[in-house]
């Protein structure tokens, strides 16, 4: 199972083992640097976020207690920290083109319609409210859980169900428009 | 009733919005980075490992700098007792002091 693999690898982290380090980077550097260019929509932010919070797994391991928390949520919570911090002191937000970094192969089934809708949800994504961007990209994008949103967030589940709820919402008028 | 859907309108949101979550959730971090961070750890670990022993062992500053006190006590412990001074025979040579140089200002002519 991958958090009892996490886990253990954090421990071979807490010792200084750079080879443990290397194994959790490559299993989680994709899945947070999405996250934090989906968060901050700015692609010069993202890779600098992303490292640090790696750099702070790095430095800050002896903190990470398994048993109260599963790493993926720890993970998550220093890089969603890291980035609201950003967007706190960056206002207005950076608007970049978020199409560029899409990841995977290119489908050639795509139609310009799909493109043109993709485009737009792209767009509703950055415009959305900071707490509602983080709330959806970490339930749907990132596989959390409400209650490991709720913990990464630090808000109450209920909370986050009503981010999502209005994320959602919005997203799905945007598609709807003509 | 006009039964004619927009041209424009995506037929199926839910789909679509699923398939554009599937797209996020193939992101790919860019080239290079994993590398960048691995390298920075490198060079930041000799920081941490200095970090580490100070904050792990802390005995050791907080015993560097109580050693002085510890030798000074030790000396001191070491050194032979003074004698008792006699406080009362001192105050009252003190005050006989006074006495004879009244005495002697008097005596001058």
């Amino acid at each position: 199972m991958q958090a009892d693999d996490d886990d253990a690898l954090m421990e071979r982290v807490k010792a200084r083992d750079q080879a443990a380090f290397a194994s959790l980077v490559a299993r989680h550097l994709a899945a947070i640097h999405g996250y934090v260019m989906r968060l901050t929509h700015s692609h010069a932010d993202a890779e600098e976020l992303a490292q640090e919070t790696f750099l702070r797994v790095w430095s800050r391991a002896a903190t990470y207690r398994p048993g109260t928390v599963r790493f993926t949520t720890w993970l998550h919570r220093i890089a969603h920290n890291l980035s609201m911090d950003e967007l706190r002191r960056q206002r207005p937000e950076p608007l970049d083109e978020p199409d560029t970094f899409e990841g995977g192969a290119p489908d050639p089934e795509r139609t310009i319609a799909a493109r043109e809708a993709n485009a737009r949800l792209d767009r509703a994504l950055g415009e959305l409210p900071a707490n509602q961007r983080a709330a959806l990209l970490l339930t749907e994008v990132q596989g959390l859980s409400n209650q490991q949103v709720a913990d990464v967030m630090n808000l109450g589940v209920r909370a986050v169900e009503s981010l999502l709820a209005r994320a959602r919402r919005t997203l799905r008028e945007r598609l709807l428009e003509t | 009733m006009n039964d004619y859907s927009d041209p424009n309108r995506d037929s199926d949101p839910d789909r679509r919005l699923e398939a554009w979550l599937e797209g996020l959730r193939r992101h790919q971090a860019p080239p290079g980075l994993q590398a960048r961070i691995l390298a920075a750890v490198v060079r930041r670990d000799p920081f941490d490992r200095a970090l580490d022993w100070l904050t792990s062992r802390l005995w050791r500053p907080v015993l560097a700098a109580a050693l002085p006190v510890l030798v000074g006590f030790v000396i001191g412990i070491g050194l032979p007792e003074e004698p008792d001074l006699d406080l009362a025979g001192t105050i009252g040579s003190l005050a006989f002091v006074d006495l004879y140089e009244e005495l002697d200002d008097a005596a001058q002519p």
